[in-house]
C-alpha cells in the first residue's frame, strides 16, 4: 500500500540517513518518486546529512594506499568494453560520462544561465555549451582531447597523449587568425594536461593548437 | 591577453586546481590529475571509512572502493546538490554502511562517536560565523541542538545505526530514538538555512 505523505514525512529523516527499514524504505521511496513535496523534503534533509559528513575526522591511510587506488582505476579501464585510452576513440558511454562530469563542473563554475539541464534518472546535467574536439598530430593521429566550456565563465581543458616533447604551449586560435596563449603543459611519459578558466570569447575560437618548444604545431583541434 | 589555468603536475596538491576541475581530470583518466585527486581527498575518505567501520583493513577496502566508484560514476556528480568532498564522503559513507551490514562487523563504539558531538553552545553567541567554513558551521549547528538529539544524529550518520539500534544503545524507546533523529535533523536544517540567509 502506498503510504501517505504524512507517513513518508515521518520517515524522511531515516531515508536521508540511509537507515530506514528496508520494507518501509521501498514503499516510501516509491511514494517519493511520485510526490514532489516529499521529494523536496527528502532532498533538503539529504543535503544536511551530506554536509554533516564534513565533520568526519581525517586519518592517514596505510602506506601504498594511493598506488593501490591507481591500480584499481587502471583495472577499471582494463575491463572488457571500458578501455578508454585517449589515443583511441572513447566508447560512447565513456564520452557521455566525461561530458556529464564536465557539465557538473561547469555548473559549479557558474555557467548556469548557459546550460540546458536534462534531469535524467541519475540527475546528471548535460551542458549544451560544451564543445569537444580531438587533437590530431601532423600525421592525423588522435593525440588527445579538448573541451571548451562556454557560458558566462568559460574554461578550457585539454589532455595530450603520445607527445614527443616535454613541454607544450596551448593556444586558442580565433576565426580572424589571432592566437591567444592560454597556458602550457608539461609531459610525463608523453602525457600531460592543462585546464583552467579563460577570458577569451570562446565562441570565436576555431582551432586549438598544442605548440612545441620550436614553435611548431604538434597537435591541432578544429572546434 | 593573459589567461590562467592549472597544469596538474606542477601544482601543489592543496592549491589549485579546483575540486571540480580535478574531478574532470580524474574521470578523464589523466594520471597526474588522478594522483592529485586521490592525494587531496584520501585522508578524508579513509578517515570517514575508519570512523564508521573502526577496522583499518576494512576501512581501506571501503576507501579504495569509494575512489573507484567516483571514477566509475563521475557522471552523477551533481554540483547543485553539493561539493565534491561531500559527494565523495557520501559515497564512502554508503559503502561503509553496506560493509557494516554485510560483513556484520562491529561499528565504531558509540562512546567514540559521541566524541564528534561538540559541546553545546546554545547559550553562547556565534562569533565569526560569517567567516566560518562549512565544517565549522556544521559543527556549530550540531552544538546548537539538544545533546541527546545531536548524539542520535551522529550515531546514525557516522555509525550507520538504525533507530532501533540507537534505542538500544541509548536505552530509550524506539519512538524516542526516531523523534530524536528527526528533530535533530530538522533543527540542523533550520540552522543551516538561517545561516545561509544570514551569509
Amino acid at each position: 500500500m502506498n503510504p501517505s505523505c504524512e507517513q513518508v514525512r515521518a520517515l524522511v529523516p531515516e531515508l536521508a540517513l540511509g537507515i530506514a527499514d528496508a520494507g518501509e524504505r521501498a514503499a516510501a521511496l516509491e511514494h517519493v518518486d511520485s510526490c514532489p513535496g516529499c521529494r523536496e523534503a527528502l532532498a533538503e534533509l539529504s543535503k544536511v546529512v551530506d554536509d554533516l559528513l564534513l565533520l568526519a575526522p581525517e586519518a592517514e591511510p596505510p602506506l601504498g594506499f594511493e598506488s593501490r587506488v591507481m591500480n584499481r582505476i587502471a583495472a577499471e579501464d582494463a575491463r572488457p568494453g571500458t578501455v578508454v585510452p585517449l589515443t583511441t576513440r572513447p566508447p560512447r558511454r565513456r564520452r557521455r560520462r566525461l561530458a556529464m562530469t564536465l557539465a557538473a563542473a561547469a555548473i559549479v563554475i557558474g555557467a548556469t544561465t548557459a546550460v540546458v539541464v536534462n534531469h535524467n534518472r541519475n540527475r546528471a546535467p548535460v551542458v549544451a555549451t560544451d564543445r569537444f574536439a580531438t587533437l590530431h598530430d601532423a600525421a592525423g593521429a588522435d593525440v588527445g582531447k579538448v573541451i571548451i566550456h562556454g557560458g558566462t565563465e568559460p574554461w578550457v581543458f585539454m589532455a595530450v597523449r603520445n607527445g614527443d616533447g616535454t613541454e607544450y604551449r596551448c593556444e586558442l586560435v580565433l576565426g580572424d587568425g589571432t592566437k591567444v596563449p592560454i597556458g602550457s603543459l608539461k609531459l610525463t611519459n608523453g602525457r600531460g594536461s592543462w585546464g583552467g578558466p579563460t577570458t577569451v570569447n570562446v565562441s570565436k575560437v576555431r582551432w586549438v593548437h598544442v605548440v612545441d618548444s620550436d614553435g611548431s604545431v604538434f597537435a591541432n583541434a578544429t572546434i | 591577453m593573459v589567461a590562467y589555468g592549472q597544469e596538474w603536475s606542477r601544482q601543489p596538491i592543496d592549491a589549485q586546481p579546483s575540486d571540480e576541475l580535478l574531478l574532470v581530470g580524474y574521470c578523464l583518466g589523466d594520471s597526474a590529475a588522478a594522483t592529485a585527486f586521490v592525494r587531496r581527498f584520501q585522508r578524508r575518505v579513509f578517515g570517514m571509512a575508519l570512523q564508521m567501520v573502526s577496522d583499518p583493513a576494512l576501512a581501506e577496502d571501503v576507501a579504495q572502493e569509494a575512489f573507484t566508484r567516483a571514477y566509475r560514476h563521475g557522471q552523477v556528480f551533481d554540483a547543485r546538490r553539493g561539493s565534491v568532498p561531500t559527494w565523495l564522503l557520501a559515497i564512502t559513507r554508503n559503502l561503509a554502511i553496506d560493509a557494516l551490514r554485510m560483513r556484520r562487523v562491529e561499528p565504531m563504539d558509540p562512546g567514540v562517536l559521541a566524541g564528534l558531538v561538540p559541546p553545546s553552545t546554545r547559550t553562547e553567541p556565534e562569533r565569526h560565523a560569517e567567516r566560518a567554513d562549512d565544517a565549522t558551521r556544521m559543527r556549530q549547528a550540531l552544538a546548537s541542538i539538544p545533546p541527546d538529539q545531536a548524539r542520535a544524529v551522529v550515531l546514525a550518520t557516522f555509525g550507520g545505526r538504525t533507530a532501533r539500534e540507537i534505542s538500544e544503545v541509548e536505552n530509550i524507546p524506539l519512538g524516542t530514538a526516531k523523534t530524536r533523529i528527526r528533530d535533530g535533523l530538522l533543527k540542523l536544517r533550520t540552522h543551516w538555512t538561517d545561516e545561509d540567509v544570514a551569509r
